[in-house]
């Protein structure tokens, strides 16, 4: 054991590894702190690149961008109340009413403080517990495996938005892009529709940078065009034009006003990371939940909503609290239970690695130097935004019109890069259009990403099941395991939708 | 008719015509039949879900016009907002479309230029024509820079560079 944990932590501190994280995390703040682009946008963009890589430099460039833009979505929050991420929402709320009464400074560090403890405890019960799970997944057979597939599925349609039918919906149409090629039993071709360029299938990265990057940057365009965002950035000067006059030294985060929000953190990061764990839950309710608990446990409950330092570091800490756990699925049983857990199967993947049990025995140094890593980009978040928070929220200034068409450009040629094929861009154009569709129809694109992640896996268990069963559909309902997966997953919807509906 | 309804009823056709073609698809199509697991089993069970969260979508629209009737729910914008971002966003993607096809013709890095010159005055409120000139030449410098010497992707010959 000491070996590996020597060996892993060669590879993780490496010079070059230290500085692909730094990169990362500069990277993900940067994109995080501008409204409408995100740190998984950034991930997508990056996949084509971690061919050309080593497995720990990736990691550690993905990791930190993933970081970097959790904290990074805070600040457009915090400055200017427009959440630079969906799962700032709830920090906006705080965030943006301290600042209005001359305290950006305690907001933001507040928010940096918060962010950093609920990641790092995130992370903590990731490596503590990926590993035991992963032993379990090992003993499944292929009934329990679908009854997982399908779980995981259910919980992330019904809770990416709220959406039940939508996320359900969304997700059919993952699995079934994921059926496009030849079929793994009788080989005969599948949804081609006559075109050759499909027979192998969808690959991972035209489908995933389409869905997200490219969906994205051309609704912000189209808004863009349309002017809207000159409605935002009018309105972005002006919230920075009050802040002329400001001292800065006034508004320093004291030592007993940081104790007092320490409750409130912790709260966030148990919420956090328990909800982080379950496949669709996702960052924007982890937050909404915590700030809600905090504030009824809170001495000041009256305070909310009226620029609490206790409501930013609840929301904060629960948003970024789901950062370590929402691989716990990932690494236990292959399932991506986020969107940014799918990326970074994804980026998995293309190093030649298949998440679930088998990853951790079969990469066991990479996956320990990832768990460094992991707690690493902790610090460099917490370093570098104690430096460079009085510049970040200027970030946000930067005008949409120059980067939008750069992150176009470079998604198309990086598609092309990865496999210098020409069928791939055209690929990553469809997913574009039905992404921006999705979009434009509010279906929400996690469950979406998720079935065309596990679509084979779960086909392969369904019908090894089927074959086990003797085309019996009972079959599916015969293990105690398979079981308690659908209770649970029916149970926790349910517990999640009443949530929902008080938070509205 | 306001902004969410519209959306949500084209949501429903996209949901339930993927769904019935998909299975008509699949009771003519060319599929490849095998005892107790033909290749069909898994977009079927899709297909059935689409039809299913089509027909959901429908009736919770039906229980809120209903809610609307009796006075419940507020009003949206007008449904033009949907079609202008939509049409906004296919001539956007058709670009890209004509940006490839560029790339393989004409040549990555004027491809390149050209193309983000022309987004950038579009889309970029009051950019002086100094901007619109010098951003597309760094955005072109990196593209050669990371995806020629960095990476050395291979395109086929084209008419420029």
């Amino acid at each position: 054991m000491l070996d590996l944990v020597i060996e892993a932590s060669a590879l993780a501190f490496h010079p070059y590894v230290l500085m692909y994280v730094m990169l990362g995390v500069l990277l993900g703040i940067t994109l995080g702190a501008i409204p409408g682009l995100s740190g998984d946008m950034a991930i997508a963009l990056l996949l084509p690149f971690v061919f050309f890589l080593e497995p720990a430099m990736a990691m550690g460039l993905l990791v930190g961008i993933y970081k970097g833009g959790l904290f990074g979505g805070s600040i457009a929050a915090i400055s200017f109340g427009v959440p630079g991420t969906p799962g700032a929402a709830a920090t906006s709320i705080d965030g943006y009413q301290a600042k209005l009464k001359g305290k950006p400074s305690k907001a933001l560090h507040t928010a940096l403080y918060s962010s950093v403890i609920g990641d790092t405890t995130s992370d903590l019960v990731l490596i503590f517990i990926a590993v035991p799970l992963a032993a379990v997944a090992l003993s499944f057979g292929p009934i329990e495996f679908f009854a997982l597939y399908a779980f995981s599925l259910m919980l992330i349609a019904a809770l990416s938005q709220g959406m039940v039918a939508k996320g359900l919906a969304v997700a059919a149409i993952g699995v079934l892009l994921a059926m496009i090629g030849r079929d793994p039993i009788t080989g005969s071709a599948r949804l081609t529709f006559g075109m050759p360029g499909l027979s192998g299938g969808l690959s991972l990265i035209p489908v995933l940078i389409g869905i997200f990057a490219i969906s994205e940057v051309v609704v912000q365009g189209a808004k863009l065009w349309r002017r809207k965002v000159d409605d935002l950035m009018d309105d972005v000067a002006e919230q920075a034009s009050l802040l002329q006059g400001y001292d800065i030294r006034k508004d320093q985060l004291s030592w007993k006003e940081f104790k007092a929000t320490l409750k409130a953190t912790y709260i966030g990061a148990a919420v956090g990371t328990f909800i982080g764990a379950l496949p669709g839950a996702g960052q924007s309710l982890a937050a909404f939940m915590s700030y809600g608990l905090a504030q009824r446990f809170s001495k000041t409950p009256e305070e909310f909503g009226k620029g609490s330092l206790e409501g930013i570091a609840s929301a904060e800490s629960g948003n970024s609290a789901t950062a370590g756990s929402t691989f716990i699925p990932l690494f236990a049983f292959g399932i991506p239970g986020s969107a940014t857990a799918a990326l970074f199967g994804a980026a998995f993947i293309l190093m030649g690695m298949t998440p679930g049990p088998s990853l951790l025995n079969d990469n066991t140094e990479i996956i320990y130097a990832l768990f460094f890593t992991l707690i690493f980009a902790n610090l460099v978040n917490l370093v570098l935004g104690k430096i460079l928070l009085p510049y970040y929220s200027r970030i946000a200034m930067i005008q949409p019109g120059y980067l939008i068409p750069a992150v176009f450009i470079l998604a198309i040629v990086g598609t092309y890069a990865a496999n210098n094929s020409v069928v791939d861009v055209w690929v990553l154009l469809f997913a574009g259009v039905l992404g921006v569709t999705l979009r434009l129809l509010k279906f929400p694109l996690a469950p979406l990403v998720l079935g065309f992640i596990i679509g084979p896996g779960a086909e392969r268990a369904l019908r090894q099941s089927m074959i086990m069963g003797g085309g019996d559909w009972w079959v599916l309902v015969k293990s105690p395991i398979a079981i308690g997966f659908y209770v649970a997953a029916v149970a926790l919807i349910l517990l999640f939708t009443f949530a929902l509906r008080a938070k509205k | 008719m306001n902004r969410t309804m519209v959306r949500e009823l084209l949501s429903v056709a996209l949901m339930l015509s993927l769904g019935v073609a998909g299975l008509v698809h699949i009771q003519y199509g060319n599929w490849r039949v095998a005892p107790l697991v033909p290749s069909y089993i898994m977009p079927q069970t899709a297909y059935y879900f689409l039809i299913a969260s089509g027909i959901w979508v429908l009736a919770m629209l039906g229980l809120e016009a209903r809610r609307r009737r009796q006075g419940h729910g507020a009003d949206e914008g007008p449904a033009q907002d949907l079609v202008a971002i939509g049409l906004a966003s296919g001539l956007m993607l058709g670009g890209a479309v004509v940006y490839f096809w560029m790339v393989l013709n004409l040549g990555l890095i004027v491809s390149t230029y050209l193309y983000n010159a022309l987004l950038i005055a579009v889309l970029a409120p009051g950019a002086r024509t100094i901007s619109i000139l010098v951003v597309p030449l760094l955005v072109a410098a990196v593209v050669w820079l990371l995806f020629i010497q960095m990476i050395g992707i291979t395109l086929p010959p084209s008419l420029l560079f």
